[in-house]
């Protein structure tokens, strides 16, 4: 009641604050706004964690409501103003999701992440593929008047975009639970090892596209992933290194340190992908999110500050989780489901149905076999930035291709969550302190 | 692009210049000058990094770069005036304290008005500013020149009641600049449209007891750690927001959000917000250097002449009035050139000026930027200097420094 009582507070003071004379001074706006997301997404997590829901599944449905397709509190000057503390928190959840990652117990359970990796990658790609080539296009409103290889590009996209996870939701989740055991552990690191895979097939992918579409074979793309992949995870290892080594040696205000370092390395990769593109007309970027997964690794399990730093982030995490969950169900185009509602189902229905059978043959020794499936429905950024990357490559029909995609992202941004805290609560291998 | 490098290279100077080590290992040769090594202590020197780095040097942090920052102002400001605030609680004022508060508050009310009187005749007769300019400017200086730091620690002459007593002033002073910009904020001529003062105070202190409130009543639940900073955070954020939005004072707001805090939230609430500012506090001094010294524009001989006489007058008023308040309400405290150990400069006169230039982008600002600076800088250098003179003539009573 209480907090219902400051959650009113908080609507008073933006109505009166938006009706007195005040000065054109966005960046106060946009300071303001921060706060109330940061207030409200305190009230709105904890009264959904007290009906059995995780927490961030308010902050995104305060997102959305505060939104600008709802109450538009947060409209686009604001959002874009707020943008930086995005990406921000996708780079500092990435050192979080890193840091999570230990090599003593992966190396236990190696097996069963890279059967599960692989049963999921192969059974669901081929799963959705199949549907929407042979069937599914019929429901697709973006098929109508395309050619037969447009169409399978299509069906070939949406399999691989549902491999894709979100390793910044499972964090988020698997922190609010504080699950600890066998299961997390084992779908962290599904979700991470997926997240990369998503990105090399969908390189692949992209380049069969292209060849179906235009008839011209483009390997130029799969190098450039490539190297992208071997340069990422290398930068991640040498910022690993150092900040081992600088924690080691001045132990204070490290998690100003690491927040400081998220913001570095997102800009200093966008700004080298920028110069290289202007230098030599290459479209090679590094990316932030593996880097920081790469450097979290390595500080945790390649030298002995590891404890310290996963403290430091375990200190400021919280703020992040929900600026970060927020201005995600800000952003999430839920518009876009009135047109595509029916085929964004579809692949939500199948993904799911392939993602729990998939989970069942990979893991049938496993005890907690039942709740692997449900584990893993989320899907954010990466896959985002993915269907964003199809409206480059193909603007003839990436935009339609896309607004399907980010309509199925949005809703399993939505229930993805709420299934995983179930499945984290009731599966064998999970101790939890939620 | 050059928004985010400018806010990198600010967070990693801030991060740096909270530790002070760093600091005093690098210059440690020039530390032992004591003027210097209290310059140093204190982290004045990022006022000359903040003008390399600003319009009148390399450029980096230009003018439309230093309106993108303007959220982590605000954030500063708020952090500063809840921190100021939160410190308050009546209910555990020691008795020592509550003896010299109104010594602390009247010497910081005469040196104020003091340096407002001198400073508004002279901009109006020597630089021939309209009434208006002329009072926004003098008031901000007045309240500037009010607030003191502690005595230095570096100085070691003198009781250590003395001492103890004029680091106590220092501690309650901060009330009257923070008050007295606040009230200056709230004037209709740094507002658009036809509106009255009273409409702009009553929108300070209920915005602050609003912030106040929302922190009071979320911390009656049981919270964790990471709660307790996501509350802070948005608290600052919140209060700061709103009052730039409505062109008040954040120091005020954050300020009154503070006092309530301090008074009615449950102590277990109050004392992690407090430690968490704390943890802060020296990070956010750093940037708000950095950032004044970027704003500096080190303007004309005139206005260097305009600082100097500042200066003087500021160190007289502290003088006069800190002597004059001492003898008529702690009369034990028989130092003649107390004054002298009030000269050191509190951060909250740096967030005065970056405040008022928040608010007014004009040159009436930039001169009170510079004349503050400057004035930080001199009196930094000499702060350590005028303290060991004052103290030296210590004969306070043991009674004194009994209750001190």
């Amino acid at each position: 009641m209480k907090r219902v009582f400051v959650g009113a507070i908080l609507v008073a003071l933006i109505v009166l604050l938006d009706r007195l004379p005040a000065d054109d001074f966005p960046t106060a706006k946009a300071t303001l706004i921060a706060g109330v997301i940061l207030l409200g997404g305190h009230i709105a997590g904890h009264l959904l964690s007290r009906v059995g829901l995780p927490r961030i599944t308010g902050y995104l449905g305060l997102g959305i409501l505060l939104g600008p397709q709802s109450l538009a509190v947060i409209d686009n000057d604001t959002a874009s103003l707020l943008g930086f503390l995005q990406e921000l928190a996708v780079a500092f959840i990435a050192l979080a999701a890193g840091a999570e990652l230990r090599l003593e117990q992966l190396r236990e359970r190696m097996r069963d992440i890279l059967r599960l990796t692989l049963y999921m990658t192969t059974l669901v790609s081929l799963s959705v593929f199949g549907f929407f080539y042979f069937i599914g296009t019929d429901f697709l409103p973006v098929a109508d008047g395309l050619g037969a290889a447009e169409k399978a590009s299509i069906a070939v996209l949406l399999g691989i975009l549902a491999v894709a996870r979100s390793p910044s939701s499972a964090i988020a989740v698997i922190r609010e639970c504080r699950a600890r055991g066998q299961f997390p552990e084992t779908v962290l690191g599904v979700t991470v090892a997926l997240d990369v895979f998503s990105i090399v097939l969908f390189a692949i992918g992209l380049s069969v596209c292209q060849a179906l579409v235009s008839s011209v074979t483009d390997l130029s793309f799969m190098v450039t992933v490539g190297g992208e992949l071997v340069g990422g995870i290398l930068a991640g290892v040498l910022l690993g290194a150092a900040l081992a080594f600088y924690i080691g040696k001045a132990p204070g205000n490290v998690a100003l340190l690491l927040l400081g370092t998220a913001l570095v390395v997102t800009h200093v990769a966008h700004g080298m992908a920028d110069y290289v593109r202007a230098t030599h007309d290459l479209p090679v970027h590094l990316e932030p999110l593996l880097i920081c997964v790469t450097a979290g690794f390595t500080v945790r399990n390649l030298s002995n500050r590891g404890d310290r730093f996963a403290e430091a982030i375990d200190a400021v995490s919280l703020p992040v989780f929900v600026l970060f969950f927020c201005l995600a169900g800000a952003s999430l185009d839920l518009q876009s489901l009135q047109t595509t509602w029916a085929a964004a189902l579809l692949y939500i229905v199948i993904r799911s149905g392939s993602l729990f059978g998939s989970c069942w043959l990979a893991a049938r020794h496993d005890p907690d076999r039942s709740w692997y499936g449900i584990s893993f429905l989320t899907q954010a950024g990466v896959s985002l930035g993915l269907a964003l990357e199809v409206v480059r490559r193909f603007p003839e029909w990436g935009t339609a291709f896309a607004t399907i995609a980010v309509a199925a992202i949005s809703i399993n941004q939505l229930i993805g969550p709420i299934a995983m805290k179930m499945a984290l609560l009731r599966a064998g291998g999970s101790q939890t302190r939620s | 692009m050059k928004l985010v490098l400018a806010a990198v290279l600010l967070t990693v100077l801030a991060f740096f210049g909270s530790r002070v080590s760093v600091i005093q290992l690098l210059l440690a040769r020039i530390e032992r000058i004591p003027g210097v090594r209290h310059l140093l202590l204190t982290g004045t020197e990022f006022v000359l990094v903040g003008l390399i780095l600003g319009t009148h040097g390399i450029g980096v942090l230009d003018e439309p770069t230093l309106t993108g920052l303007a959220p982590g102002f605000g954030l500063g400001l708020a952090w500063i005036g809840l921190l100021f605030g939160i410190q308050w609680d009546v209910r555990r004022l020691p008795p020592a304290t509550r003896a010299i508060i109104p010594a602390a508050l009247g010497q910081a009310v005469l040196t104020g008005a003091f340096v407002a009187i001198g400073t508004h005749f002279l901009l109006r007769l020597y630089l021939g500013w309209d009434d208006e300019s002329s009072l926004v400017g003098a008031l901000s200086l007045g309240a500037a020149a009010s607030g003191t730091a502690g005595i230095p620690k570096s100085v070691r002459a003198g009781s250590e009641g003395l001492q103890r007593l004029l680091r106590s002033i220092a501690d309650v002073d901060g009330l009257v600049p923070i008050l007295t910009f606040g009230l200056v904020c709230c004037l209709p001529l740094l507002h658009d449209g036809d509106t009255r003062f009273w409409i702009w105070f009553g929108c300070s202190i209920g915005l602050g007891l609003a912030v106040g409130l929302v922190v009071t009543v979320l911390g009656t639940y049981r919270l964790s750690e990471d709660d307790h900073l996501v509350i802070l955070f948005g608290a600052v954020l919140l209060g700061g927001g709103a009052a730039l939005q409505l062109s008040l004072s954040p120091l005020l707001v954050n300020a009154i959000a503070g006092f309530l805090v301090a008074n009615v939230a449950r102590p277990r609430t109050c004392s992690a917000i407090r430690r968490l500012l704390l943890e802060g506090d020296r990070a956010v001094y750093i940037l708000f250097l950095l950032l004044a010294g970027a704003l500096w524009n080190p303007g004309s001989n005139q206005t260097l002449g305009l600082a100097l006489l500042y200066i003087g007058v500021r160190m007289f008023g502290k003088w006069l009035t800190a002597g004059w308040a001492l003898r008529k309400w702690i009369p034990a405290a028989h130092v003649r050139r107390v004054g002298l150990g009030l000269i050191s400069y509190d951060g909250l006169a740096v967030a005065i000026a970056i405040n008022l230039q928040l608010l007014t982008q004009s040159p009436m600002a930039d001169l009170v930027t510079t004349v503050v600076l400057v004035g930080v800088v001199i009196n930094e250098l000499l702060a350590p200097l005028l303290a060991a003179a004052a103290l030296r003539g210590d004969v306070m009573s043991s009674r004194v420094e009994g209750s001190a």
